[in-house]
């Protein structure tokens, strides 16, 4: 068990050091054993590489929430599950509503390629470098620009 | 290699009583009795404090003055059986019941007094 | 090389829910595969914004009838986790024992399935016969057969008695002997062995890098599971066997579900054997305490399922809904694992990952352009209420 308390620790400090001022803090859970990390969203696919790079790849990419929480911001939310370290990680960044673009990281994972296409069909937001921002569950004929989960 | 052993099974099911149920026509089913089935109203516990029209997640239930008091109708078309109102009530006035035929020629006949 | 487009879908035979693929093939080999989803698209995070929490909880239920339990817990769990709340231990075992029936129930309609599927239409009807005991105890505990409604936020809504603990036990046993001659037959039947080992081959890089989750990721030897890994309800206190099959084919998605049945029927024995005594349910709060986000994750019978939720102080209605279901996530391996495969493997294939659109699809809509609203409802409503 020891080691896997300290898992969330080593973490954390990898993403300070790598991440600097694009790292905003982070949040731990023991009873849950679920790490928050906020981040920039300029930091987001630097931010996956390390993901990556402390699980030898081998992590499980969960979903991605994206939050129109009647603020000036979209809340996006990435949960991960990471196998060796067996910890649950969530990492949260946030784009403003007038220009909600954020980098995509289906490069680094695969798995985002359907979350982010239906994230941008809620929300509006852009996910720059995905090879197919379209429609997902809104049919062919939906206007656009007309985002359901948007408050506005 | 257990293909024998399926067809062993198989050609003793050929005697025995088979699984299917001749519903309705020679079997009525009897559900147990934690069934959600057609409610039962009991009139005299019923106090009028409408904490069932609150609870319902379908807004199945409403109040209608029958006999000078208001007691609560539910519309079966709406209801989706969930028997919340059966938990709020404070007197135990709505109660579970068994049946569970509730086809009708009319929308109108779907409500429970 | 010239490719042929073979579209299978929205409405097929080999489907039991609407999807439409759009296949590429040359000859009889598939090259390309294309999704298209979004058929029983039914509006559901964004009208569980607009009920309130104890309303949108039956909401909840109907995403997917097969997994109701399933959705219905993890629902609770998120607006626990929101709320500060810690439901009592014996609704925490009384909850593991419903979960676990409902796995059951739905392992043993997908082996049934997957019989008929490939023509074994004989051990389809005996399975379902089994299956017809389970849905029986399901409704002694519950009060129905497939819309439990008995979690609710804070506990479970009835409790259990001594004679429905013994039935529970008779009939398990029964379903528990079955089960085990029937993954004799899975296992050494040679139609089955040549019409699923070999289709759909999902690799284990390829698994873990789609997402794959449940028992398609644990085919491929992806040792994952929410109930292991992150326990929730009894499942710290009650121990079991994660299962995995190495073969990454359909026949290994297969037998995983066979071993998790046994599992499953392990797992209730144990519960009512250790079930503590207490309340079951515990008072909450009518509106959120405070403004937070809760999320849960657990173990659907499809795979992974999470709930997450944001909270606002003082209203009775979350702020956002979002849920994530297995199939939706298991569709980019779906898609992998049909390329390089023959045309007469996309129904196998498809029906080992156990899809369940009505749980993919039920994301948000909202009420612009009434035209296409009542479109999709009456598609939808026709669709509503599945198995």
């Amino acid at each position: 068990m020891a080691e896997e308390v300290g898992e969330h620790v080593k973490l954390i400090e990898l993403f300070r050091k790598e991440l600097e001022g694009r790292f905003l803090g982070y949040e731990y859970d023991p009873k849950k054993r679920a790490l928050k990390l906020l981040v920039e969203r300029s930091a987001l696919s630097n931010a996956f590489e390390l993901i990556n790079r402390v699980s030898d790849g081998e992590y499980h990419f969960t979903t991605i929430t994206g939050a129109d929480l009647d603020g000036d911001d979209i809340e996006l939310t990435y949960f991960l599950w990471l196998l060796p370290q067996r910890l649950r990680v969530v990492i949260k960044a946030s784009t403003p509503k007038e220009d909600p673009r954020v980098q995509s990281i289906v490069n680094v994972t695969p798995a985002a390629n359907l979350y982010e296409r239906e994230v941008y069909e809620m929300l509006g937001v852009r996910f720059e470098g995905h090879p197919k921002l379209e429609k997902l569950f809104l049919p062919e004929d939906w206007p656009e620009n007309v985002h359901p989960l948007r408050r506005d | 290699m257990t293909l024998p052993s399926l067809l062993r099974k198989a050609w003793s099911n050929l005697f025995k009583r088979p699984a299917t149920v001749q519903y309705p026509f020679k079997q009525r089913l009897v559900p147990p009795p934690t069934y959600r089935g057609r409610h039962v109203l009991v009139r005299e516990r019923c106090v009028g404090c409408e904490l069932c029209v609150k609870v319902c997640p379908a807004f199945a239930i409403t109040m209608t003055v029958i006999e000078g008091r208001s007691l609560p109708v539910i519309d079966l078309g709406k209801c989706i059986f969930c028997y919340r109102c059966e938990d709020a009530c404070p007197r135990g006035a709505i109660g579970r019941g068994k049946d569970f035929e509730l086809a009708s020629w009319r929308r109108e006949d779907l409500v429970v007094r | 090389m010239t490719t042929v487009n073979v579209i299978v879908g929205p409405v097929h035979p080999a489907l039991h829910e609407p999807e439409r693929f759009v296949f590429k093939v040359d000859g009889e080999v598939v090259v390309d595969v294309e999704p298209r989803i979004g058929y029983v698209h039914r509006g559901i995070e964004k009208a569980l914004t607009e009920r309130t929490f104890t309303q949108g909880l039956y909401l909840i239920e109907r995403i997917c009838g097969i997994c109701n339990v399933a959705h219905t817990l993890t629902a609770v769990q998120a607006i626990e986790d929101a709320f500060g709340v810690e439901p009592p231990k014996r609704a925490k075992y009384l909850r593991t024992v419903v979960h676990e029936l409902n796995r059951i129930h739905s392992h043993l309609l997908l082996l049934g399935v997957t019989c008929e599927l490939i023509g074994f239409d004989t051990l389809f009807m005996l399975i379902w016969r089994d299956r017809e005991a389970v849905m029986d105890v399901i409704e002694m505990v519950t009060g129905n057969r497939v819309t439990s409604a008995y979690n609710i936020i804070g506990g479970v809504r009835r409790n259990i008695r001594d004679h429905e603990v013994s039935e529970i036990k008779k009939v398990l046993g029964t379903i528990a002997e079955r089960v085990k001659e029937y993954k004799k037959v899975f296992a050494e039947d040679p139609t089955i062995r040549a019409r699923l080992a070999g289709a759909g081959r999902l690799s284990r890089a390829k698994a873990l890098a789609l997402g794959a989750v449940g028992p398609t990721a644990r085919g491929s030897g992806v040792k994952v599971d929410v109930r292991a890994e992150e326990p929730y309800a009894a499942f710290d206190e009650v121990p079991f066997n994660v299962v995995v099959y190495e073969e990454e084919d359909s026949w290994a998605r297969l037998m995983v579900r066979v071993d998790e049945t046994l599992e499953s029927i392990r797992i209730v024995e144990e519960c009512l054997n250790k079930m503590p005594s207490g309340p079951v349910k515990v008072p909450i709060p009518e509106v959120a305490p405070r403004s937070s986000e809760g999320f849960s994750v657990i173990e659907a019978p499809r795979g992974e399922l999470i709930h997450h939720v944001y909270t606002r102080e003082g209203d009775d209605k979350p702020l956002r809904y979002r849920v994530r279901t297995p199939t939706y996530a298991n569709i980019p391996s779906a898609c992998e694992m049909l390329k390089g495969g023959y045309i007469a493997d996309i129904p196998v294939a498809l029906v080992s990952l156990d899809p369940c659109f009505s749980c993919t699809d039920r994301v948000a809509l909202v009420d612009v352009g009434t035209g296409k609203r009542v479109s999709i409802d009456l598609r939808t409503l026709a669709r509503r209420y599945k198995k």
